[in-house]
């Protein structure tokens, strides 16, 4: 019921809507998804690409780990999570969170969740390629707060 | 025996090493790796690597306390991870 993938190619958010659809068949009564996309800009500087990097294996089971904890903390039935690596350029698509329930709270609340647990729990680095250098980013204080109010 | 360590993003950078084999006598924990990579590293890698931030994962597992090391364990040092 919880998928995840890592993969350098794009992904499409209505092939997968209508796959999670099928999967749900009569049960499901709501999808929601999230894509994040790359800005480009970063407080006050321009960002020319994004480069994401991850630790095969490690990565996919903590993507796995984060959707399963959804899952038993809300009624769903089906989670679907994929997290793009490589180069990519403002605008294009990095992560897709699509969760299917039989109502709408659950599945607004799930991938609000979800999100937020791939923020600081999720193996992946970031590399801003700014105009004149290039920075890892760093979790904010405000990515760790947003996790932490789903925990109690 | 022969551990397999790898450093990842910023620590990659850092260090220069992507994957290194290191050999550790029979009976060492997690705790001896870093200082057999004393003569790998440079003084700014080492800093770097004991950062309190930076996480130590064997075979894919985040370490929470020292643990026994077997020979072809994978250690891993993780800067802070940037999801989403």
């Amino acid at each position: 019921m919880v998928s995840v993938r890592v993969q350098e190619e794009d992904f499409s958010i209505e092939v997968e809507w209508s796959k999670c659809r099928a999967r749900m068949g009569g049960d499901g009564g709501a999808i929601v998804a999230f894509a994040g996309l790359v800005r480009e800009r970063f407080e006050d500087h321009e960002i020319r690409g994004l480069q994401l990097e991850h630790y095969p294996g490690m990565t996919e089971a903590s993507m796995k780990s984060i959707g399963d904890y959804a899952a038993k903390k809300w009624s769903l039935l089906d989670v679907l999570i994929i997290h793009r690596v490589g180069v990519l350029k403002p605008s294009d698509q990095i992560v897709l969170v699509m969760v299917g329930s039989g109502h709408r709270p659950d599945a607004f609340a799930a991938c609000e969740c979800i999100m937020d647990f791939l923020k600081t729990e999720a193996v992946f680095w970031k590399k801003e390629q700014g105009t004149e250098q290039s920075r890892w980013v760093e979790s904010t204080q405000d990515d760790g707060d947003r996790r932490s109010r789903w925990e109690s | 025996m022969r551990i397999t360590v790898r450093f990842f993003a910023s620590l990659r950078e850092i260090t220069a090493i992507d994957m290194i084999e290191i050999e550790l006598p029979q009976g060492s924990v997690s705790g001896d790796v870093i200082p057999a990579l004393r003569d790998e590293l440079n003084p700014d890698a080492l800093v770097a690597i004991e950062r309190d931030e930076v996480r130590i994962a064997v075979n894919q597992v985040i370490l929470r306390a020292e643990q026994n090391l077997n020979d072809a364990d994978e250690v891993a040092f993780l800067p802070p991870i940037t999801g989403g």
